[in-house]
């Protein structure tokens, strides 16, 4: 479909499960990396359309990465969706406040996920 | 004025705004929380219910190994039977050996099978062991009295070895039974004709140390270790001809093992083997501790309180002349019946020991827990008086609850004993 995403998060498994069901979706085109920092330069390099970033990672968190993404691109681009292991309302206003466009839970077929890009891409 | 009025007007208006968008992002992270929990909700109730089905496959599968394979076996083995006792005609000597091969191989096949259900419900951790207060001595002799035929026909000769006033321990004895049978059994295949085997009990500090020692073919040093192996077999060749399992001597670690004991094997090729296990000695007092530590565990992950209560025979030493330990034992074993009979939930335990009873009750508090104790008490005082006992025993039962009097087993019955020997019950 021709769609840049990027996707950070550190654990291993939530990465390869992620880009599975992307691609099954039809997502041909996924970077993957695992810290905040990498994620940062990635976005900048890339200009990917849609960004996943996991709540917690090593060195800077999901939070703040959204919220620097935010500010270095555009308000509206690239969309952002903030993903979770442990979910949280406190952790969803806060991803809201960083700029996220949506908060969602991992699950074990993304089912969530892929609602919420399929939704954002319209 | 008009335009300070404005000018608060309009503050007011950008506060309000603010606040209206604070509340929006509140509201979309409430709903976005509210989506996850429901999703992550039905994913787990999906899972839970996949794993009742698996849970419900395997359980299926053993007892339909147990079942359905043990079917035909007693056919097959009926059958057999009425061959070899020549009811369906006389054998000659081809035929009688035939019969014979077939009819050891039913047997192993049928120990294969009890074996096998055995060890995989060790493996999943489902033994539940009964344990109660075991005399080792009686065990050992139960074992040999019934493995006595099979040595006989080797004219092996089974001796055992006591250590006198063997202390009792806190033992599943259907478990010590089946350890004891394996390694009495796999003695008699291993020794030739003519051997000895010896069985022993022995006190040793911490511990009761049993042995069964044979003059048989040993184990090479080499495959000393891998004895406890599932199976691992060895020296075929020179056995008897009656084929193992493999699994008698893995499940006999298990078993050992689950009741916190060790278990070694020694041998020399050629001069024989001595297989030796311990088993922990327990006071009543710590075997009651242990039990209601268990239960303390499961009722501080429900968040619940657990009461027990302890009949205790009073003035055990005054009854004596009149009553020797066997009869007061038999009155324990009454006491346990009643209150077996007087229990309300099945998940209420009733322990025994050598002279008390523990009755552990789950979810009950102090409140309750005194009006389970008057309605035991009027059980039991109804009980003695019908076996005209009520004059001869005085029955003291005291409780104590967790968390109010203790936050670990050894506390509760401290507690629970001191107000029955002080107390103003007495």
């Amino acid at each position: 479909m021709g769609k840049k995403i990027l996707i950070i998060d550190d654990n291993d498994q939530d990465r390869k499960i992620i880009k599975r069901f992307l691609s099954k979706a039809g997502y041909d085109e996924i970077f993957i990396v695992e810290t905040g920092e990498d994620g940062l330069k990635k976005a900048e390099s890339e200009k990917p359309e849609l960004v996943i970033i996991d709540t917690i990672l090593p060195g800077i968190d999901g939070f703040e990465v959204c919220r620097q993404i935010r500010e270095t691109q555009s308000p509206s681009y690239p969309k952002i969706i903030i993903i979770t292991g442990s979910i949280d309302a406190v952790d969803a206003v806060k991803a809201r406040k960083s700029g996220a466009d949506d908060y969602c839970a991992k699950t074990s077929d993304c089912s969530s996920l892929l609602e919420a890009v399929k939704q954002l891409f319209g | 004025m008009e335009k300070d009025t404005a000018d608060i007007l309009k503050r007011m208006e950008e506060e309000l705004q603010r606040y209206k968008e604070e509340l929006e992002v509140q509201a979309w992270g409430i709903k976005k929380t509210n989506n996850a929990i429901k999703l992550l909700y039905k994913e787990l109730a999906e899972k839970n219910q996949r794993l009742q089905e698996l849970d419900k496959l395997k359980s299926d599968f053993v007892s339909t190994v147990s079942h359905e394979l043990r079917t035909p076996l007693t056919i097959m083995k009926e059958f057999i039977s009425i061959i070899s006792n020549e009811k369906s005609g006389k054998l000659n000597e081809e035929q009688r050996e035939y019969v014979d091969i077939i009819k050891n191989n039913t047997e192993r096949l049928t120990r294969l099978i009890i074996n096998l259900l055995d060890i995989s419900k060790i493996e999943a951790g489902k033994i539940e062991l009964k344990k109660t207060s075991v005399n080792i001595t009686d065990l050992v002799k139960n074992v040999i009295s019934t493995l006595k035929a099979k040595a006989d026909e080797k004219q092996i000769i089974l001796k055992t070895l006591f250590c006198h006033s063997l202390p009792e321990v806190y033992a599943d004895p259907d478990r010590i039974v089946q350890i004891l049978t394996n390694l009495v059994y796999n003695a008699i295949k291993f020794t030739p004709e003519n051997g000895d085997i010896i069985v022993e009990a022995i006190d040793k500090e911490e511990e009761i140390e049993c042995s069964v020692a044979d003059t048989g073919i040993g184990i090479a040093p080499e495959n000393l270790d891998k004895v406890f192996v599932k199976f691992q077999q060895f020296n075929r060749e020179n056995s008897s001809g009656i084929k193992g399992t493999g699994l008698g001597l893995a499940i006999a670690k298990e078993l050992v093992q689950i009741h916190n004991g060790k278990i070694w094997v020694e041998s020399e090729l050629n001069k024989g083997s001595k297989f030796t296990f311990t088993l922990p000695k327990h006071t009543a007092e710590s075997f009651f501790a242990e039990q209601i530590d268990i239960k303390i565990k499961e009722a501080t992950k429900n968040d619940s309180e657990i009461s027990l209560i302890i009949i205790f025979i009073a003035g055990f030493n005054k009854l004596r002349p009149e009553l020797n330990d066997d009869e007061i034992n038999l009155i324990l074993k009454d006491v346990e019946t009643v209150l077996k009979a007087s229990r309300r939930r099945t998940e209420d335990l009733i322990i025994k020991g050598g002279k008390e009873i523990v009755v552990l009750l789950d979810s009950c508090d102090k409140e309750s827990v005194l009006k389970v104790k008057s309605r035991l008490k009027e059980a039991l005082e109804d009980c003695l008086s019908v076996k005209n006992l009520a004059n001869k025993v005085e029955l003291r039962l005291n409780c104590a609850t967790y968390p109010d009097d203790g936050k670990i087993g050894k506390e509760l019955i401290k507690k629970a004993l001191e107000s029955c020997c002080g107390g103003s019950d007495g």
